[in-house]
């Protein structure tokens, strides 16, 4: 029946093809691929191409005297940025673009780190249980970050155990409390993103073929040969996105740490919040976003190309591990 | 017990249960050094339990192992000088074919050039020689196997586990890959031990058989008396025999229900069950009549096999018969036809009483 007509020579007419089982034209896929397509990429392209541009633009305004913005080109926020003031060189802001780095990445790694004995747990459970083990992951997500963040002040007050263990050994003072400082920004910043992580890595851990593992122990595999070359190879599609997700948005992180970290610890996301808000100078805020996009992105650069070539370094036993 | 020096393996009283499923009931299993071992029977019988009890990747419940007269029940797999081909092979993906080779001796921290030495000399064993480079995506089924073949016995291991080998290769490259594993086993001397639910591979591969059924050994034996003297109708059974037919003493004479049969190896019992192996059984033009062990058949269908007919012979001449046919493998007897009336003898010799003891 579908065979019927001569077949059609290209360039003559409609050609026909036969996809996924329906008999169709080329046309009507590009058509039908744009409309499913359509509309996700106007979302994308008014809320976040366009606003992003002119975030990018707005970096080079300046603020008015009345906290207006004042269209006029000048380099003024990028100086601002890199430490120029008006009261010379200081290295201020470049700090806190440091420190939002590095908060990140140590939120990263610790994530990374807890998060493969936990998904290891849970993908050993028979698969009822499992369930169980996912939905107390998730639970958090259902609690607003702000939330979560005043639930640890509570924890960590000079009322609760934590701060009084640490004050019988004199980690901190008698009656103080174990907020605010990195303790505290740390365990907020991980309880926040933990499931973040461990939810892509588990669905790789899931899929672990078990018997790479066995066969790497019954060849004298010590623990760290096995995670090595047989589990973190397995599991390398999830601990990528996990490490994505939780790195990008910790970043810009700023309600965390405004609660739990105190001044001390400003990092990038309070101070664009700052410009935004307080100060009302949207051009500087303005550079500082695009400042963190840049880093972030940049971030993200060095992690793939350290991933390929890591690939590369793995091919080989001496070249792995030596 | 005079040969205990020649034990490579001993496992004595394992047991095994998962929830509350017996998995393995008391199994007692010895292997010589060279030699190969296999460990037949369906799926779900326990033996690749008892193989990875053997191996150190599961913990028995009860029972010992012996290696070499050492106990090493409780040793981790990385302790046991034994190493393991997988039934998927289990060949690291990201690592190349030395390097996935190479794994236990490096992790046995051996010298760079010693490692580079053994895994080539190990690789133009198993003719993989040239292949280093590629890694495991990039291989067929069969040179995976080679591969983790070679990953196993690169590390000489006292005795070498194979679990359903031939299980992920096409049926016509088995027979190739079980003359080649027979020869490396043979120039190695390697004592193997290997678990298959394919019979035939059990037949080219052993010298001696364990046939498991729920979680026990229910045979033991060498190959060949295993497949010739089956003891009871499972392992008659899964060995292939489809000619068991019930028989009581008369006298000198079994009475069957193709008549009386003179049967050469004399059963134990008055009433049990007899098997004829399909190649062993007589087909003539006329039966003689009044004489033991002939009978006259008719021919329900014949096929072709390839060098031979399949005859499938029933005393009563109805087609739609329930009668469970006899199945006869002949050689050379072409000119038989369907519905044709033919000549049966089955010769004393080759009449196998079963014992009948545990499963009938």
């Amino acid at each position: 029946m579908g065979h019927d007509g001569a077949p059609k020579i290209p360039g003559q007419g409609p050609r026909t093809v036969v996809w996924l089982g329906e008999l169709t034209t080329y046309w009507r896929l590009r058509l039908r691929s744009l409309a499913m397509a359509g509309p996700p990429l106007l979302w994308l392209t008014l809320l976040l191409a366009v606003p992003c541009l002119l975030l990018g633009c707005l970096a080079f305004a300046s603020r008015g005297q009345y906290g207006e913005i004042v269209f006029q080109a000048t380099a003024v926020n990028l100086k601002r940025l890199i430490g120029y003031t008006t009261f010379g060189w200081s290295p201020a802001f470049l700090y806190i673009m440091a420190r939002s780095l590095w908060v990140a990445l140590v939120t990263t790694v610790l994530c990374v780190a807890l998060a493969y004995p936990l998904t290891f747990h849970i993908a050993t459970r028979p698969p009822k249980k499992r369930v169980y083990w996912l939905i107390l992951l998730i639970i958090p997500f259902w609690t607003n970050v702000v939330i979560r963040a005043y639930a640890w002040l509570l924890i960590l007050g000079p009322q609760m155990p934590p701060a009084k263990i640490a004050a019988v050994l004199g980690l901190i003072g008698d009656g103080a409390s174990l907020y605010p400082g990195p303790l505290a920004v740390y365990l907020g910043m991980v309880s926040t993103f933990l499931p973040f992580m461990a939810l892509p890595l588990y669905a790789s851990v899931e899929r672990i073929n078990w018997e790479i593992l066995e066969a790497a122990k019954d060849l004298y595999g010590s623990r760290y040969m096995i995670f090595m070359q047989a589990v973190l190879p397995q599991t390398k599609p999830g601990l990528y996105v996990g490490i994505i997700v939780t790195f990008v948005p910790s970043m810009a992180m700023f309600v965390v740490t405004d609660i739990l970290g105190g001044a001390k610890t400003m990092l990038i996301g309070n101070l664009i919040q700052q410009q935004f808000a307080q100060a009302r100078d949207w051009p500087f805020g303005a550079a500082l976003s695009a400042a963190l996009m840049l880093l972030t992105l940049m971030s993200l650069a060095v992690f793939r190309w350290r991933r390929r070539d890591g690939n590369g370094g793995g091919s080989s036993i001496f070249g792995g591990f030596d | 017990m005079t040969d205990q020096i020649n034990v490579a393996l001993l496992c004595s009283g394992i047991s095994k249960t998962f929830g509350n499923h017996r998995a393995l009931i008391d199994v007692d299993l010895s292997v010589r050094k060279g030699e190969v071992l296999t460990i037949l029977g369906p799926s779900g019988c326990g033996k690749t339990t008892l193989l990875r009890i053997i191996a150190g990747l599961e913990l028995a419940d009860a029972g010992q192992v012996f290696l070499n007269d050492e106990d090493i029940t409780r040793y981790p797999a990385s302790r046991r000088p034994i190493n393991t081909v997988f039934q998927s092979y289990a060949l690291f993906p990201h690592l190349d074919v030395f390097s996935n080779v190479a794994f236990g001796l490096q992790a046995k921290k051996t010298a760079k050039s010693k490692i580079t030495q053994k895994v080539g000399d190990i690789l133009s064993l198993v003719r993989m020689d040239g292949l280093e480079k590629r890694f495991p995506h990039q291989l067929s089924g069969g040179q995976k196997q080679r591969v983790a073949l070679a990953r196993a016995l690169v590390n000489e291991p006292k005795l070498l586990l194979l679990d359903e080998p031939m299980s992920a290769l096409d049926a016509h490259l088995r027979t190739k890959v079980q003359d080649e594993l027979r020869a490396l086993q043979k120039e190695l001397g390697t004592t193997f031990v290997l678990v298959t639910h394919d019979q035939n591979e059990a037949k080219r591969l052993s010298n001696h058989l364990a046939v498991m059924n729920e979680g026990q050994i229910i045979q033991f034996g060498t190959t060949e008396k295993v497949f010739t003297k089956p003891d009871n109708k499972f392992v008659a059974e899964f060995l292939g025999a489809t000619n068991l037919f019930e028989a009581s003493r008369d006298g000198a004479l079994y009475r069957t229900r193709y008549g009386p049969m003179d049967v050469t190896d004399k059963p134990v019992w008055d009433e049990g069950k007899i098997l004829i192996w399909p190649e062993r059984i007589e087909i003539h033009e006329k039966a003689k009549t009044g004489e033991p062990n002939w009978f006259s058949c008719y021919v329900r269908d014949r096929v072709f096999n390839g060098d031979g007919l399949d005859l499938l012979l029933v005393k009563d001449a109805g087609n739609d018969s329930l009668e469970k046919p006899i199945l006869v493998k002949a050689r050379n007897s072409f000119d038989i036809q369907s519905g044709q009336e033919v000549g049966v003898y089955f010769p004393p010799d080759y009449l196998v009483p079963l014992e009948n003891r545990a499963q009938n």
